[in-house]
């Protein structure tokens, strides 16, 4: 009985001890002339690595418009009409560029990351010039495509193709959604449009007035005449003066609803290609979703900015910390003895469970994150400290535990409500928080009912 | 002894109210007004060796902030509370000396940042802690009803915004620099102080109920 005890007290601590090294040193395996980890690397949150940064700026650019005889401007496309004047015109006016438009700007800006469900950024407006200057996390999928959507200025129409009347713009859509639908063909990623009521009414007229016509041709073999095809009318729809594409409709649409695929493939729903069109739908819908800016903007930086926050600066905080947990480690060894060693061992244990937990469940770390840990271990702690005072006072080992688990689920009840809201949260400091706690408190119940239970049974025989 | 804590505290916050009313909080670099300069260096270098030059040209007192910039690190960018396009020249000439570059003051892109208000660092936080508080404020009054409602919701609501409203104060006199740890260091003091307000209301439950069975 009494060897039993001490193989499985040394089967643990050779337990926690692997676990500790691949925790902390990790697992080297050669790998093409240099070394490589085996073990997953942390994902670390903007403010310990770096972030993408992107100024905007007002354009200043011109555009070159050319007016006919009459003083009426001819379209870009149209080649025919004689060019009377062409004047230089800036793209922002003058007095479009106030402190309202600018902080407008700044809202609009807002509403497209929100749409794209980027919460953790930093946005500063220059009111003075309408400078922009955003702080995102870098994200090799996502990043580039936020960028695209935040510096297009977003402005939807639907115009005659032939008069270049507008027919719809922005403000006749409801809500934009980005999808991926089956056809017999593939799989299409696409744009839903709902426009709303009066979107929806003025689509309607668009959907009769624009009818797809059916050519008419006589019989050459009759006396009838020929009647002359009608002239097919389009519309063409625009992004930013750009034409995306240009149609007409077999049929009344009285739903309001348009479609628009964005592209297509013949794979499976999981392929690359299908996923990059995916992305520009969702770059497409939160550009819709939000209203046009009101002035032009240029992308004057778009950089990766590396933390403020050095190796060093990190490495000192590890130091404090440790020296902290020795300190802890040590009151716990000078006043409980044997328990206090067995317990110390379970509690580097169970940090370095803790650090490969958070690894594998791709939990971003941020600072606050970082604060989690610290939370978690010092709530481990004060545990094992009450779990050994309350085996002084209690002999059976299994009961002490019962009535500290349950008194301690108890208090803990706010801090698990605390990290089940905050890993809801899309804020990615917050998340990161949130499930570190989440998992420190996992780990509480599993691994102290494992091992500090067990080496507290072991050594109070012994 | 127990009024002359009671009163420190009072003081302590009503200064903190007072000084961030007036003075308002002491930012940091990142958060405050700066302007951001980059620098092509082309090469490696270390952070310490441009913190010296700049300081050099614009005095040890100014805070500096140098970043490396992209993947390959051979850009710096430079941050300070205010410089004049000489101070710029100067820096960009020793820069060229120490490296051996030739990059003109054409080159420098300067960007003048405007402050990130307090309100902008709290927002993303204020949702998940009201939803949380809210819940725990729910959860607290059911388990320990029969301590009082109003006892339990007072003591909750009580201790979490007189902490919070310590920790303000504290750094509205100390003048330490709010920078991202200030946030983080706020929800951790939150987090214990729901678990401190549970420890003293299932001490105060165990002791009722202990003076009950010796009733009894």
């Amino acid at each position: 009985m009494k060897r039993n005890k001490i193989l499985r007290i040394i089967f643990l601590i050779c337990i926690i001890i692997l676990i500790s090294l691949v925790a902390f040193a990790g697992i080297f395996v050669a790998y093409q002339n240099t070394t490589k980890n085996l073990v997953k690397e942390y994902s670390l949150g903007r403010d310990l690595v770096g972030s993408r940064r992107i100024q905007l700026d007002v354009s200043t650019q011109t555009n070159e418009v050319k007016y006919d005889k009459d003083g009426n401007v001819i379209a870009s496309t149209d080649s025919e009409t004689e060019v009377a004047n062409t004047v230089s015109e800036p793209v922002n006016k003058e007095e479009d560029k106030t402190l309202e438009n600018y902080q407008k700007t700044a809202k609009i800006l807002e509403e497209r990351l929100k749409e794209l469900s980027v919460e953790d950024y930093t946005l500063r407006l220059n009111t003075e010039n309408g400078m922009v200057m955003i702080e995102l996390p870098e994200n090799a999928d996502k990043t580039d495509s936020v960028v695209s959507a935040l510096s297009q200025t977003g402005k939807f129409e639907i115009v005659d193709s032939t008069t270049k009347e507008v027919l719809l713009d922005n403000t006749d859509i409801e809500k934009v959604e980005a999808d991926i639908g089956q056809t017999s063909y593939g799989y299409v990623a696409y744009i839903a449009i709902q426009f709303n009521k009066e979107g929806t009414e003025k689509f309607r007229n668009i959907t009769n007035t624009y009818k797809t016509i059916e050519n008419t041709t006589s019989n050459t073999t009759t006396e009838e005449t020929t009647e002359e095809a009608e002239e097919q009318k389009e519309i063409s729809l625009q992004l930013d003066g750009e034409t995306i594409m240009t149609d007409s409709f077999e049929e009344e649409i009285s739903t309001g609803y348009l479609q628009l695929t964005v592209g297509s493939s013949t794979s499976t729903s999981n392929s690359e290609e299908l996923n990059t069109y995916y992305k520009s739908a969702q770059t497409e819908a939160a550009l819709l979703n939000s209203d046009a800016l009101p002035l032009t903007y240029t992308v004057a930086q778009n950089k990766y900015v590396k933390s403020d926050i050095t190796l060093e600066t990190l490495q000192i905080a590890l130091y404090i910390a440790l020296g902290v947990l020795a300190i802890g480690i040590v009151y716990l060894i000078i006043r409980y003895h044997m328990k206090g060693l067995l317990v110390a061992i379970s509690l580097i244990g169970y940090i370095a469970l803790l650090l490969l937990t958070i690894r594998y469940t791709n939990v971003t770390i941020s600072i606050i994150g970082l604060v989690g840990i610290v939370v978690s271990v010092m709530i481990n702690y004060i545990f094992i400290l009450q779990l050994l005072k309350k085996t002084e006072e209690i002999e059976n080992v299994k009961l002490a535990y019962t009535e500290v688990m349950k008194s301690f689920l108890k208090v803990m009840l706010p801090i698990i409500i605390i990290a089940i809201v905050f890993a809801f949260s899309t804020h990615l400091a917050i998340f990161s928080f949130g499930m570190v706690m989440f998992w420190g408190i996992v780990l509480d119940w599993i691994y102290n009912l494992v091992v500090t239970r067990t080496f507290l049974l072991d050594a109070k025989k012994e | 002894m127990k009024k002359v804590i009671i009163a420190l505290i009072a003081c302590i916050v009503v200064a903190g109210i007072a000084i961030t009313c007036v003075m308002g909080l002491n930012y940091e670099l990142m958060y405050s007004k700066n302007t951001q300069f980059d620098i092509y260096i082309g090469k490696e270098f270390q952070d310490q060796e441009i913190q010296d030059i700049v300081h050099e040209v614009i005095g040890q007192d100014k805070k500096v902030i140098t970043q490396k910039v992209e993947i390959y690190e051979d850009m710096v960018t430079i941050t300070v509370p205010e410089i004049t396009t000489e101070q710029i020249e100067q820096i960009n000439q020793k820069i060229n000396e120490k490296y051996g570059l030739d990059n003109t003051i054409e080159d420098i892109q300067v960007v003048n940042n405007t402050k990130i208000r307090g309100r902008e660092m709290v927002k993303p936080y204020v949702l998940p802690v009201a939803i949380s508080f809210i819940i725990i404020l729910i959860v607290l009054t059911i388990i320990y009803r029969k301590l009082g409602i109003m006892k339990v919701l007072g003591n909750v609501i009580g201790y979490t915004f007189l902490v919070q409203a310590l920790y303000l104060s504290v750094i509205a006199l100390t003048r330490v620099e709010v920078n991202r740890f200030t946030m983080p260091i706020a929800i951790a003091l939150f987090a214990m102080t729901q678990l401190a307000v549970v420890i003293k209301l299932e001490k105060k439950r165990l002791t009722i109920k202990e003076d009950n069975n010796s009733n009894n």
